[in-house]
């Protein structure tokens, strides 16, 4: 039991999904303005229809970084009696967006390439 | 299931075991109320929490790591902010005047109307040190005296909580500011 003995873990993430989680939240924000941690967890979870399961030890430092970055920016409101923070897009993170999906569609063009999936389109 | 108020308690003191700043601590705890108010009613509280806290959010280790990574990103973005705001000052056109009006305080003041050696010492710096605050509310002026660095760097649940939370998290930086202008106002006056 957690509350009495707790047990240490670590985690694992999908390493495709660990290098496309950034642009992922960007193009999440992008089309739904502002967005909480578990919001965004649970809508990826809803649009890959439960294939995806992002865990909140790789979505929360990638926030962080967004945000440190400048391209995310944060908000809080009370819900609840507690703190809920939203984190939206800054115009450099909406800038951001297109060059992350950019890269992210050559990055699947040339893995299909480089795998054979399919044809290079010319 | 809706928590009740003693399970909502219960989450926030075994958060406080492993959480020490406020940032993440209210992040974490929204984030196990929203998993927990997702699940159907009669689920097992402590089962719940136990794997929400375990697989969702990485154990005390994941928490742990989340935290630090969090404080090295605060002090990433103060330092870049102080370093942007630094170099707008200096191409502020403000910084001219601002200079000009030290420069009065310090040679005119100082050293004409307070012409005594025992207190020139002390008073010497008084303009310097007004300056100073100025210049350093003026380099920090956008985000991080509001309320980031507090709930960030600061650790919540220390003994400085009755101090860090009337001062720093629950007023304003537009507070703040005007309490440290009237005390520096007030140093003036009574220095001069």
């Amino acid at each position: 039991m957690y509350i009495n003995n707790y047990i240490f873990d670590s985690m694992n993430a999908n390493p495709f999904l660990k290098g496309s989680l950034q642009t992922i939240i960007l193009k999440l924000l992008e089309d739904n303005t502002e967005m909480y941690g578990y919001e965004i967890t649970q809508k990826v979870k809803e649009v890959s229809g439960g294939d995806v399961l992002l865990t909140e030890g790789a979505l929360y430092p990638a926030l962080h970084k967004l945000e440190a970055d400048g391209f995310l920016e944060t908000f809080t409101q009370v819900v609840d009696n507690r703190v809920r923070k939203y984190y939206r897009l800054t115009d450099a993170g909406g800038k951001q967006v297109s060059n992350k999906l950019n890269e992210a569609q050559a990055f699947i063009e040339q893995l299909q390439n480089l795998l054979n999936l399919k044809p290079a389109v010319k | 299931m809706k928590p009740t108020t003693s399970q909502e308690e219960l989450i926030g003191q075994i958060l406080r075991r492993f959480v020490k700043y406020k940032d993440t601590y209210d992040e974490a705890y929204d984030h196990i109320l929203s998993s927990l108010e997702a699940l159907p009613n009669g689920s097992d509280f402590r089962n719940s929490i136990h794997h929400i806290i375990e697989n969702e959010l990485g154990g005390p280790k994941g928490l742990k790591s989340l935290e630090k990574q969090r404080i090295w990103f605060g002090i990433r973005e103060f330092i870049i902010e102080y370093f942007d705001n630094l170099l707008k000052l200096l191409t502020s056109i403000l910084t001219l005047p601002l200079a000009a009006c030290t420069y009065l305080f310090y040679y005119s003041i100082c050293a004409g109307w307070l012409n005594q050696q025992s207190a020139r010492s002390i008073i010497d710096k008084m303009p310097m040190t007004v300056f100073g605050i100025a210049l350093l509310l003026y380099l920090f002026r956008k985000r991080y005296l509001k309320q980031k660095l507090w709930t960030c760097i600061i650790p919540f649940r220390q003994t400085m909580l009755g101090f860090t939370g009337p001062i720093f998290y629950s007023f304003q930086i537009s507070y703040c500011t005007k309490y440290i202008r009237f005390i520096c106002f007030a140093i003036f006056l009574i220095w001069y």
